[in-house]
């Protein structure tokens, strides 16, 4: 029997994690399903969020400090000062400052947002010049050199040794985990508006055409060039906030949790599932993953004295076969894309009906 | 001050100037001269294989040209890209369908007419480009109304028979408000009454609407008496030219027809 | 001075990644797949040497062709259970290499219940293992080099042969041109394909298991060097047997003696650093020479050299 208390708990890990993992896959979503560019380097913008929230936010905190103004450059990230650093800042500015703590939180996001758009913009140079695998592959690549630098080079986040976060939620104790949760599941909300409100308007339309066929969107009007391009920005500022909020709710930094295999495999698996280029198929699909996952993870400890093994791996495992099923199978996804209209078909239906009316 | 390569008005909308493509060793489009006169049904007809597609895929910027020059309604449009050329007024369609499969009959047509949601700083905004929208979505229902394809404006266009997508090719291309409209082999497979429709329909938008008209045949029959100038091509030359009667009864031309 | 050590792991390693980069090539060529399980069939195939050798004695070398017969029936398995009815449906490039993932997924999942296993049951310190000391030396060159550059050669010379002289390797090569025609010449396209994924599968436990006589493996070191196999195979060209090897023992060389290199110039730092090197030619091979080694037209580039005008 499962008590109340530790449901609840587990309720909370899904939940963020959910919120979490959807900005992400929707983001990626964007890039793939709807503009049909292979963004197999979704962690590349991910990490650059994280970096950000760990690198970034800090070193402007202690800057403002006068007394830690002195350790905002390199050595912020040195691992022998950055906890007492980061400890400072939380108890001198953010504990007890909830207005300031959601603008840190805001800023970081903007910060986030705004570099993870740079990178993307950076990303359609390979992006407008190769296709499909070799496209892929490359932003593959990119997303290895940077969490391959970021991991080596002390002063970006620490290098091996990671960085701790200014901690936002710190106000709400002893409700932390519950402000970020709340927060977290906000941003993932008002990310799938806005995703469907990009889908339904003529610039998603426009992506689609492109997606659909690309000579006659060319012919059609479209600039293919500029399309990829604000396609990737968007969708890597995104994927950037995710990062940066995922960064700041765990409260550490480290280059190394930012592989491929969670921040780009995962979420290929999750749009995969739910529906490659429907937005509701992608909330579904990654429910249905993170419920897996946590459960897996929780409830190992009873599984374990039976098998000679982790019962963790049976987690890549289920995502395996799942991704094999699917391809096979079902490549649209348990909830097909449908046709997104930009105008209500009932407005649509009687703008028509009127028209009919006319000509007979 | 004239704008950068800008050759100044003429009578004629389109005008090739020793158009030149070459696919390896064959040149698909040789020395290519022709002249379209603004508000005419203008007909390139010739054999499949005579180069006309690709003549069409040259001028509008889906194949770079090797040679020679495009100038479109006083302006050097040789080598832009198609979207440009798009933007400037000058459209085509494609003689094997292609149309965007996933979106609905009705949103192929929106697709291709311009609104200010396309830029993804507006597009969030529907306030700012919904009437311009809906202004779009009359001219493009009106439009299915007149080739048929009304009944099907909430389909998705891979639901089509082959018929209907070559309808919805025109209907799009129709849709955009181009000065010049290249319809390619618009007419191919349609049954000959319906085709007759389509046709004297193309040339009452011409009057109506003070449009142009590219259009590409390989047959000599159906279209011929639709059109107010003719060019023959075969294999990548322009070998005749003139009104309908005078393309028709051309020894050159029933040569390459019944040869 | 460079030690002749390092010389000799160095044309090793680089051997193997001609290996495992040709394997990636052969998958891709026959079926356009990018095979990501081509990561975990490595690991696989050192595992395959160490489990069996601690379970059957004698001398690990013994169990090299074992692993890569092995690996090429894992590959043979993944043709038959998805990657066919992929390709029978027309499915696009991004979902082979998706499904390839999956597939690398189930395979490095099991990899890890393995070296669990090792580990519980058997008490063997399997998360991280250690072959160097099983190899030895042929006339003062380690084995580990020895066998692998024979391979290579050996390799190039009978795929040549395979390709050119022998009835079924002309019909592999002209299924892989144009499977319609080999439909007509009555060759059956799905065996080409059965084979190129046993030969690509094969190669990747070879690399693998030679592998693991010059450097400690783990699980996932698979994932690690899969960046490597596809700048070798991406370098190579893609569509060349031959071009693969040349790039992925290029690739493999100018990692290990750059990184060398980086790090008498600039201290041990530079070692983490060393998968940039792989990644930057392949990213430079496909932005800028998408043809790879085999689509630079050298004659031009002699001409360029010689100063003479194209």
């Amino acid at each position: 029997m499962i008590e109340l208390g530790q449901l609840y708990i587990l309720i909370r890990y899904i939940l963020i994690d959910f919120a979490i993992s959807m900005i992400v896959t929707l983001s990626l979503n964007f890039e793939l399903g709807i503009a049909a560019i292979a963004q197999f380097g979704r962690v590349l913008a991910v990490e650059i969020g994280a970096y950000v929230a760990g690198g970034l936010t800090g070193r402007i905190l202690a800057y403002t400090i006068p007394e830690l103004r002195q350790y905002s450059g390199a050595e912020y990230s040195n691992h022998l000062i950055n906890f007492k650093l980061v400890d400072t800042i939380n108890r001198t500015l953010l504990e007890h400052n909830a207005l300031l703590s959601i603008g840190i939180l805001i800023l970081t996001l903007a910060l986030a947002a705004i570099i993870g758009g740079i990178v993307g913009w950076l990303t359609s140079y390979p992006a407008i010049r190769l296709k499909e695998a070799y496209l892929g592959i490359t932003l593959l690549a990119f997303g290895d050199v940077v969490m391959l630098i970021a991991q080596n080079y002390d002063p970006i986040v620490g290098a091996t040794q990671g960085v701790s976060v200014p901690d936002p939620f710190r106000w709400a104790r002893p409700y932390s985990f519950e402000a970020a949760l709340i927060i977290a599941l906000i941003l993932a909300g008002l990310t799938f508006i806005f995703f469907e409100m990009l889908v339904r308007s003529p610039f998603g339309r426009a992506l689609k055409a492109m997606r659909d066929d690309e000579v006659a969107a060319k012919v059609y009007g479209k600039d293919i060039v500029k399309l990829r391009t604000y396609a990737l920005i968007i969708g890597s500022a995104f994927a950037a906030m995710a990062g940066a909020y995922y960064t700041m709710y765990i409260g550490s930094c480290k280059a190394f949790t930012y592989t491929r295999l969670t921040w780009t495999f995962w979420p290929w698996a999750f749009m995969m599932l739910g529906g490659t280029g429907n937005n509701v198929g992608i909330a579904v699909g990654v429910l249905i993953f993170v419920i897996v996952r946590t459960i897996i993870i929780n409830y190992k400890t009873y599984l374990e004295p039976f098998v000679p093994f982790d019962p963790i791996w049976l987690e890549p495992m289920f995502v395996g076969v799942v991704i094999i099923l699917l391809s096979v199978f079902r490549p649209q996804g348990l909830i097909p894309e449908k046709p997104a209209f930009t105008i209500k078909k009932r407005r649509i239906r009687s703008i028509i009906e009127i028209m009919r009316k006319q000509a007979s | 001050m004239q704008p950068k390569g800008t050759v100044g008005r003429s009578e004629y909308i389109l005008e090739t100037k020793n158009l030149v493509k070459r696919f390896g060793g064959l040149v698909a489009v040789n020395n290519v001269n022709i002249k379209i006169k603004r508000q005419t049904v203008t007909m390139l007809m010739g054999p499949n294989g005579a180069g006309k597609t690709t003549f069409v895929n040259t001028c509008t910027g889906v194949l770079k040209p090797d040679g020679g020059r495009v100038i479109f309604d006083g302006k050097d449009i040789t080598g832009w890209p198609p979207h440009k050329i798009y933007a400037s007024g000058f459209v085509r369609t494609f003689q094997i369908p292609e149309p965007f499969k996933s979106l609905t009959v009705l949103e192929n047509i929106l697709v291709a007419m311009k609104n200010p949601g396309e830029s993804p700083l507006r597009a969030p905004w529907k306030r700012s480009w919904v009437k311009h929208e809906e202004e779009n979505l009359k001219r493009a229902f009106s439009i299915l109304m007149r080739v048929g394809l009304d009944k099907y404006w909430d389909w998705e266009a891979y639901k089509l028979g082959g018929g209907q997508l070559k309808m919805l090719e025109v209907a799009r291309a129709l849709a955009v408000g181009a000065k010049l409209i290249a319809l390619d082999e618009p007419i191919g497979g349609v049954d000959p009454v319906y085709a007759n429709d389509i046709l004297s329909y193309v040339r009452r938008l011409k009057d109506d609407l003070k449009l142009t008209f590219l259009l590409i045949e390989h047959r000599i029959d159906i279209a011929l008496p639709f059109a107010d100038y003719v060019y023959v091509m075969d294999r990548g030359k322009v070998i005749a030219e003139g009104t309908p009667d005078e393309v028709a009864n051309n020894p050159k031309v029933i040569e390459i027809y019944i040869g | 001075m460079i030690e002749p050590s390092l010389v000799y792991k160095a044309l090793a390693y680089s051997s193997n990644i001609a290996l495992m980069a040709a394997g990636i090539t052969m998958i891709y060529m026959s079926t356009e797949t990018f095979n990501f399980a081509h990561a975990s069939k490595v690991s696989w195939g050192m595992y395959f040497v160490y489990t069996f050798y601690n379970f059957f004695g004698g001398h690990p070398y013994i169990y090299v062709p074992v692993a890569a017969i092995l690996t090429g029936l894992i590959g043979v398995a993944m043709y038959l259970t998805f990657n066919r009815y992929l390709l029978k449906r027309g499915a696009g490039m991004i979902t082979l290499m998706m499904s390839t993932l999956g597939a690398d997924l189930i395979l490095l999942a099991l990899l890890n219940i393995l070296a669990d296993y090792l580990s519980r049951v058997h008490k063997l310190y399997s998360r991280q293992i250690r072959m160097e000391i099983y190899d030895f030396t042929v006339a003062g060159i380690p084995f580990s080099t020895l066998i692998a550059l024979i391979i290579v050669v050996t390799l190039t010379a009978s795929i040549h042969l395979f390709l050119t002289k022998t009835k079924f390797g002309i019909a592999m090569r002209a299924t892989i041109e144009n499977p319609n025609l080999a439909g007509i010449l009555g060759i059956n396209p799905e065996l080409v394909y059965l084979t190129s994924w046993f030969i690509g599968g094969a190669l990747a436990g070879l690399g693998g298991a030679l592998l693991v006589f010059i450097m400690a493996g783990y699980p996932v070191i698979g994932q690690y060097l899969i960046v490597t196999m596809f700048a070798g195979s991406i370098v190579g060209g893609l569509y060349s047997i031959y071009g693969s090897l040349l790039g992925g023992f290029l690739v493999g060389l100018s990692e290990y003696l750059g990184i060398w290199w980086l790090s008498t110039l600039f201290g041990g730092k530079m070692l983490a650093y060393r998968q940039v090197i792989p990644l930057v030619a392949m990213v430079v091979a496909l932005l800028f020479f998408p043809q790879g080694l085999g689509g630079i037209k050298w004659g031009k580039v002699a001409k360029v050299v010689r100063g003479e005008r194209s």
